[in-house]
């Protein structure tokens, strides 16, 4: 197993009057070469626990096992906590407040160059990944300051997924972008889940977990409310009085309802529904 | 982070957390010119300072100000500390007949240099001690009301009193808000291997930068957002503006007037007559 999250408790400001427990005895066993989502309303927690597990933030209470190793060990000798941010990348929400380079090509570069590598070497890199998240050539020498707020975003993204890191945590990394851009990045995650990476993604957006996740925590009100695959997930009872599944799913169980027979875990989309729609169709003419 | 912020604004409802904070501001001033108040005679002082000291701790306890967030800001001035006794040791003294500590690089440091050094650093202690009773027990914005009210005065002669609250208070609300972004500026560059607090300067530099950048933009952003809102509503600078909240004083305000003025009053009196004994010893 790539991550282990155990019994893990989150307080800010411990032992002050406005102290805060964000997470409550949180337990998750991600393997390698999971795609998780993690869902929940905001400010349950979600931010707080992905902060956790490339050492940004120490759990209160419990532990946090990168391949094996506590996150607590690691970071005590500082030079390890270089290699537990290279094992796993975080693009924080909002990212985009993070740019500062002159040229976009330098602050994409500017994460490889703090691990070590040469400055030549890197700028390549971040070229490759600028064009990988859809921007192209002609934004290479632009300050990242004249970009809209949406390819500020993609470069953010750029930074952290140049570094290559084994697992891959992002936070909400598609909110508020067009609904064009928001499908290039997910396909380009999807690649590099297809590569044999570890997917963790924070997001609201039940499509997403639909159509790309095998593995889905739901947490409400920093407790771990829901753990297990998105087909379980969308059947269940309790889930669905929290999150608001997707139209197509509640359509398709309405469908059920009314007795066609259509099988729920294999609706991945509008298409996948309608496939099973037109083949309920052929078998009863 | 904004946990660390010294002398913070505690919600509590003690007697000094009542005060108008008029009344507070007036008797932090009253109060400061007492403790540089300068007796002649070292055993008045030293007295004057335990006193001081005693009273400014029951203040604290009673207004629920942790004393332990005074030693952590105390611990701050060490390099003050040796800054001041170093350029002691350094000025001449006018009268060379003093008790001698020791010699050092052959420059002869008297006794004289660590009784000063103390005073300095006790009355330091005190005016800190002092302000953070004023900045805990006392929200930023009613700050801001009563400077507002005492630079009242000044409109006379067209100073833009109103405009100066403004920005203060606005200024001291964006202050937690910085910091939060610097907390999470700060986490999003080290997970892109930005490194704080190990390396060489040089390298320490380069992630200072790039914590720095990115909290200025967002701050102009920020305050161009917030200036366009302003306008959006139609703020006007000059307009004459009536108040959601009016300072009013109370029974306590006179109370602890009065009870502050009689402290002075005393502590003038005790100037004098101290003044007045020493002449009688001495001369
Ligand atoms: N720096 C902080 N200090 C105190 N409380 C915080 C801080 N950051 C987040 N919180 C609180 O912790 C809870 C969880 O926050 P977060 O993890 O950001 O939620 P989410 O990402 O799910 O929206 C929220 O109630 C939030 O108010
Ligand atoms: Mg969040």
């Amino acid at each position: 197993m790539a991550i282990e999250v155990k019994n893990v408790s989150y307080t800010y400001s411990p032992k002050s009057a406005n102290a805060y427990e964000a997470l409550t005895n949180v337990s998750i066993t991600i393997n390698d070469g999971d795609y998780l989502t993690i869902v929940g309303q905001t400010g349950s927690g979600k931010s707080t626990l992905v902060q956790m597990l490339n050492g940004l933030e120490m759990p209160t209470l419990g532990e946090i096992f990168v391949d094996g190793v506590s996150t607590q060990l690691l970071c005590k000798k500082n030079k390890t906590t270089k290699e537990l941010r290279k094992k796993v990348g975080l693009v924080f929400q909002f990212p985009e407040y993070q740019l500062f380079e002159e040229t976009i090509v330098k602050d994409v570069a500017f994460g490889l160059i703090n691990n070590g590598m040469d400055k030549e070497q890197a700028y390549e890199k971040a070229k490759e990944y600028i064009l990988k998240v859809g921007l192209n050539e002609s934004y290479f020498n632009r300050s990242p300051f004249e970009l809209s707020g949406g390819e500020r975003r993609k470069v953010a993204i750029a930074g952290i997924l140049a570094l290559e890191p084994k697992t891959l945590v992002l936070d909400e990394p598609t909110a508020g972008l067009d609904p064009r851009s928001k499908k290039e990045i997910l396909e380009f995650i999807k690649s590099l889940h297809e590569e044999g990476r570890t997917v963790i993604l924070v997001t609201h957006n039940m499509e997403i977990v639909r159509k790309y996740a095998n593995h889905v925590v739901l947490i409400d009100g920093g407790k771990i409310f829901f753990d297990g695959t998105p087909d379980e997930f969308f059947l269940d009872e309790g889930v669905c009085k929290i999150i608001e599944i997707p139209e197509v799913i509640s359509f398709a169980r309405s469908l059920a309802k009314k007795g066609i027979d259509i099988d729920i875990n294999r609706v991945r989309d509008v298409k996948t529904l309608i496939n099973q729609i037109e083949e309920w169709r052929s078998k009863h003419e | 982070m904004s946990s660390m912020v010294f002398g913070r604004y505690v919600s509590e409802k003690t007697f000094v957390h009542k005060l108008d904070p008029r009344t507070k501001i007036f008797l932090l001033i009253l109060f400061s010119v007492a403790v540089f108040l300068h007796f002649t005679n070292n055993i008045t002082s030293l007295l004057m300072a335990v006193g001081y000291l005693v009273l400014v701790f029951v203040l604290m306890i009673c207004s629920k100000i942790n004393i332990l967030e005074l030693f952590k800001s105390l611990s701050m001035m060490w390099f003050m500390m040796l800054f001041l006794l170093i350029i002691y040791i350094i000025t001449p003294v006018p009268e060379p007949n003093l008790p001698v500590a020791f010699t050092i690089f052959g420059k002869v440091v008297y006794w004289d240099v660590f009784v000063n050094m103390g005073y300095i650093i006790v009355r330091l202690m005190l005016l800190i001690s002092l302000a953070m009773v004023l900045t805990s027990s006392t929200r930023p914005m009613d700050m801001t009301y009563a400077f507002e009210w005492y630079m009242h005065p000044l409109k006379v002669i067209r100073f833009p009193v109103h405009e100066i609250a403004m920005t203060l208070s606005i200024a001291l609300r964006f202050i937690p808000t910085l910091l939060d972004e610097t907390n999470r500026i700060m986490k999003a560059q080290e997970s892109r291997g930005a490194d704080f607090k190990h390396g060489s300067i040089f390298k320490r530099f380069g992630a200072i930068i790039s914590l720095i950048i990115p909290l200025f933009v967002s701050a102009i952003e920020r305050s161009e957002q917030l200036a366009n809102a302003m306008e959006a509503r139609g703020y006007d600078p000059k307009a004459k503006r009536s108040r959601y909240k009016v300072l009013k004083g109370s029974w306590r305000d006179i109370v602890a007037i009065v009870f502050s003025l009689l402290i002075f009053g005393g502590i003038v009196f005790l100037l004098v007559y101290d003044s007045h004994v020493a002449q009688i010893v001495f001369f």
